[in-house]
Formats: structure tokens, sequence, C-alpha cells
């Protein structure tokens, strides 16, 4: 459904843009399971569970001139964590950019500056707050069946206790191939450097040394602490997207997340099957 | 032809070679064949959309004013098959912009981001396929087959095109699509019947959206 609305967004960004615009609404809906939702580095305190969430997206964009392209986008997005409510959140969030082209044609180069702002409501209340990314990413589509992107964003978060503040930065490679005309195959890798939160049995003086801010939670049932300290996190993720008409498609990826800080390492083994409607 | 005050008939020398002309052309006409061609896939599917043409053509190609429309982020038709100097136009009917391009060596234009009638009129002076695109929407793509000849024709949702008025004898077909993988094919048949059919077989690649991943990108209307 595309509705005459975007007039209303596109009048805000450059009157110019009234004849290029449109709404598009997007839902998605997921499951997740991940292996190590604790980022626990021992056996003993890792916890497994499982993640259903869901998205809806509204965004209009336009052209402003042969090479430059804008596009402005709400969202609402919910998660909840089976088991474990105070790790369930939901963002509204908003986004803003544009995006430069260098040529004409389906092949030219794209330059995407992006910059995301989400609010979020966690289960948690300490573990609201806000959120700001700006995001950079070069697309190059090499053929009619593949392409690849780098990409680079920045992230901060600030929350309402300090324990859940985070600054960290993200560099990513990604490239898609079309098997077929409705299947798509993604492979991702991600390098992510910040502020990560792990949990713990006590006593982990090993963990006290390393971090710089701590703090005591039930939030798995049973006594823990928490600990937030700088850690590496290399992600990498294979994903199939199934195109079933113009508006459904399916989606499953398998992604493994191995992070390393100060002598600790721990990994999380990440499946994840959704589904997009794009009206 | 000349009436004589005898009212004998005397015909001059120009006047006898149009006439030949003309009982030549009347039995061409008059004797002329068709030629129907069954266009299948590598799995023996019908293929819609294929270009079949008999060159070269003594026949003298008129050229047409086509209309190739923007509309719903398509362009329709997406084939079109047009003679020598024959001249397009690009009416946007959507309520967003286009940009129509196309690198062709056939024919080299762009016209940039436009609503409504067609910013101008391109004459296609040369054979070849004309290749368009949308500098907005990446997977819009459309087809201009140009040809030095009036034999031609497009198949339907059978797959099968009919060409008429062919003289009898060898006629070199050749067929195109716009997946076909290489170069036109091309057949050499007999016409030797009112209605000769043929059947050609093309191997084609599949069709991709050619679309980046909409996490990485706007979607650009």
């Amino acid at each position: 459904m595309r509705l005459p609305l975007w007039i209303l967004l596109t009048c805000v960004v450059y009157p110019g843009a009234l004849h290029a615009g449109s709404l598009d609404i997007t839902g998605d809906i997921w499951a997740r399971y991940e292996s190590n939702i604790s980022n626990s580095d021992a056996s003993r305190d890792r916890i497994a569970t499982g993640v259903v969430g869901g998205r809806i997206g509204v965004q209009t964009a336009g052209v402003w001139s042969r090479d430059w392209r804008w596009h402005l986008g709400l969202s609402a997005e919910g998660e909840s964590v089976v088991r474990f409510s105070d790790l369930s959140r939901m963002d509204v969030g908003i986004r803003a950019g544009v995006e430069r082209k260098f040529g004409l044609g389906w092949r030219a180069p794209r330059l995407l500056v992006d910059m995301r702002s989400i609010g979020r409501i966690s289960g948690e209340w300490d573990s609201s707050g806000i959120g700001l990314s700006p995001s950079l990413a070069l697309t190059w589509q090499g053929g009619e069946r593949w392409g690849i992107s780098v990409q680079y964003s920045p992230q901060w978060f600030f929350a309402r206790g300090v324990l859940f503040d985070s600054t960290a930065q993200t560099a990513g490679f990604s490239t898609w191939f079309d098997l077929f005309p409705t299947t798509r195959l993604q492979v991702r890798y991600q390098f992510r450097t910040g502020d990560i939160v792990s949990y713990a049995t006590p006593p982990r003086p090993d963990l006290v040394a390393i971090s710089e801010v701590q703090e005591n939670t039930l939030v798995f049932g049973s006594p823990r602490v928490r600990y937030r300290f700088d850690a590496d996190t290399h992600a990498i993720e294979v994903g199939v997207v199934q195109r079933l008409d113009d508006r459904y498609s399916l989606n499953a990826a398998y992604r493994l997340e191995i992070t390393q800080g100060k002598g600790k390492e721990y990994e999380n083994h990440v499946f994840e099957f959704g589904a997009r409607v794009e009206l | 032809m000349k009436i004589t005050s005898s009212n004998s008939v005397r015909v001059s020398s120009s006047s006898l070679g149009a006439v030949v002309a003309a009982c030549i052309g009347w039995l061409s006409t008059a004797f002329a064949m068709d030629l129907r061609v069954a266009v299948k896939d590598q799995n023996g599917q019908p293929v819609e959309n294929a270009v079949v043409w008999v060159a070269p053509s003594a026949r003298h190609s008129n050229p047409v004013g086509r209309e190739i429309v923007q509309k719903n982020r398509q362009f329709i038709p997406e084939v079109t098959i047009v003679p020598v100097n024959s001249t397009v136009t690009f009416p946007n009917r959507d309520t967003v912009q286009h940009h129509v391009y196309s690198f062709s060596p056939a024919k080299t234009f762009d016209f940039p981001l436009y609503i409504g009638e067609s910013p101008g009129t391109v004459k296609l002076d040369k054979p070849g396929v004309v290749t368009l695109g949308c500098n907005i929407h990446d997977w819009m793509a459309a087809y201009i087959v140009v040809l030095d000849t009036d034999f031609y024709a497009r198949t339907d949702a059978m797959g099968v095109a009919t060409i008429a008025g062919l003289p009898s004898g060898a006629a070199n077909v050749q067929v195109w699509h716009p997946r076909l993988r290489g170069s036109p094919v091309r057949v050499f048949v007999n016409i030797d019947s009112a209605t000769t059919a043929t059947e050609v077989g093309l191997r084609l690649r599949p069709a991709f959206r050619r679309t980046p991943p909409d996490t990485e990108g706007g979607i650009y209307p």
C-alpha cells in the first residue's frame, strides 16, 4: 500500500522533492535462538534462550538530482526474551539519510550516509535510554546477481543506568549472491569494538579487575554480577532470503559471534528465522 | 499508358515497366507466404516476448513512432520492435520520477528525472538492441529491438510469432530474447507453402531482480 501521505514527510525535508516520494511500509517478524545471551566466558554461566520480535517501519524517500537521493523513516520494534522478560525491549526509531550515486545506471557505486536514533524502553528500567548511530555504507552491484558493500558505524547508547551506557564502533563487509531469481544468499562479516555487558556468578576477581562498572542483578533468576568492559567482537553471518512474491519473503540466518577482550573470550551462536511483508 | 485517336492502345517503354512492376507486386502479394515460428526455452516451455525476424529484407522498412510508458515502476511494453529510423517517446505515467537511460551502442541517451510527457523523442538510426533502464529504480528494464527489415514479429503468450507476406525461398530467420545467452539464434527456413511452420529453441538465463538488500540502502520511489 503506497499512500499519498508521503507529502507530509517530504515537505519537511525538501519542497523540491514533492514529486519524488511515496510511503513504503515494511513489517518484520522473527524468532531467534542465542546460545549465550548472558555474554559469559564461563560455561556454567552461559544461558541459551529464544527471542521473538517484530518491527514495523514506514519510510519515504526521494530524488534530488541524478546523483543525490534522500530518505526518512520511522520504526517501532519490539523483542521479547523467553524466560527473562527484563531483557525484553521496545524501540521507537527515526532514520534519515542521503545517498550519493557515482554515475548512471544500476551498476553505479553508491555511498549511503545515514543517521539513526532510537528511544528504548526495556523490561529493566535502567537499561532504557536513547541510542544514536550514524553510518556510512559503500555499495556496488557488480552484476545482476551479486554485489558487495562495506559499512562503518559508530554507536552511542545513553542509558538510565550507567552500566548500560555504551560506546562502540562497527565496521563490516557484506556480499550477496542470487542463487535463483527468488533466492538470495547473503554473507556478512562485522567487527565491533566497544562496551559489552557480561553476566557472571561471583566471585570473579578477573572480571572485577577489567570492568569499568559492575552491579548485582537477578535478571536471570539467581544472583549474578554484571560487568561492563571493552571487548572486540567478530561476527560472521550466512543467511538466505527466499522471496515468495512481490510482497512477502522469508529469511533464515546463522551467525557466529566471537568476543575477545582483556584475556576473556566467549562465543555466541545465533540462529534466526523471519518473515517480511512490504506494503 | 496512352490512348490514341485510332482507339488502339500504344504502350510506351516506361509505362510497360510500370505495368510489369505492378504485376510483380501484385503477384508477390498474391503469393506471399506466412512463417509461423514457435519459440521454446531449454525446458520446452513457450517463450513470450521473443523477437523473430527475417533478414536481410529487400522490402523497404517504414519507420514508425512508438511509446514506451513507465507505469507502476515498470516499462510497458518490455520489448518493442521498430524498423530503423523509427522514433520512440517515453511518457512517465507514474506519480514518481523516472530517469530513463540507455548505454547501448545502438543508441545512447538519458532523460533525467521527469514526470508526465516524454522530455524528448529518440530516433533509432542504427540496428541493434537498445537496453533501457531507470536510474532511480534499478530493477526496471526494457528493450527496443531496431531492425533493418519489415519482416518481424514478437511471440505471444503461447510462444508463437507469425510473420506475414514473405516471398518463397530460403529465409534467414533470427530470434532474440532479453534473457538469451549470447547472440541471436539463426535458423534457415525454406518458405515453400502458404504457412510454413518451424520451431526454435532458446537457452535462456533466469531473470534476476538486480537490487541490493534494502538493509543497506534506502528504498527509492
